[in-house]
């Protein structure tokens, strides 16, 4: 279901906002800059979706990344999941 | 829900409640109404007190701030803060996949008759905050409670 709040935080970060409940008439724009339409906001869920899922995998690759590079130094998985709690 | 008690001495005369389930997100760097999260009650007697209960939840990819505010006057806060004062401070991990849990009371003494409203407000130092709901996704949902009991102080 498209999600208006993170396709708003994800393409307007800077942006000041509040957005009640998940629809476009629930958003109250506080920013000087022009309120997007709802078409725009509609047009950027498919990028956010991208973009968000780009960042879980990044996310995921630099933890895969550490703990490869911890066990390279010789830590079991168990030591390492001492020193990360 | 409005629950109206009979008694004397430091003990419930009433209690007005209200729970919202309507998620709120913004990025607002001031105080600014969380909508749903409101309620209003007009006391009995002057003298009395105001017991304020609030609980939600919520998360934030920075800080999430939240204020209790009386006819438009924040009150409860903070004091020394160099950034905020507020009724609650919250700095998350940064990782708005988490969902956190957020309650405060207040004994307030409003002196008088009028009605009086409590709101919840909220605002953040960066980014986003989101009530009623996590970050990262809409998989969870909980409500905002708000309630207000009228203590007889006689």
């Amino acid at each position: 279901m498209l999600d208006y709040a993170q396709i708003l935080t994800v393409n307007y970060p800077t942006a000041q906002w509040a957005l009640t409940g998940n629809s476009y008439d629930g958003l109250d724009w506080l920013d000087s800059s022009p309120k997007p339409t709802q078409a725009e906001l509609d047009a950027l869920w498919e990028s956010t979706q991208a973009v968000i899922a780009a960042k879980e995998q990044a996310a995921k690759d630099t933890k895969a990344s550490a703990l490869a590079k911890l066990a390279a130094l010789g830590l079991t998985q168990d030591e390492v999941k001492a020193l990360l709690g | 829900m409005a629950v109206t008690l009979r008694g004397s001495g430091q003990t419930p005369v009433q209690i007005v409640s209200t729970t919202s389930t309507t998620t709120f997100t913004s990025t607002a760097t001031s105080p600014t109404d969380v909508t749903g999260f409101t309620v209003t009650i007009t006391p009995t007697n002057a003298n009395n007190k105001i017991l304020v209960m609030f609980s939600t939840t919520g998360s934030a990819t920075n800080s999430l701030n939240l204020y209790l505010n009386r006819n438009g006057t924040n009150i409860a806060l903070g004091s020394g803060g160099s950034s905020k004062n507020a009724t609650i401070c919250s700095v998350p991990t940064g990782n708005n996949a988490y969902l956190y849990s957020y309650s405060a009371n207040f004994l307030d003494s409003p002196a008088t008759t009028s009605a009086v409203t409590y709101k919840i407000q909220a605002d953040t130092d960066g980014g986003t905050f989101y009530i009623n709901r996590r970050g990262s996704d809409a998989l969870f949902a909980s409500p905002a409670t708000i309630t207000v009991m009228e203590l007889a102080y006689a």
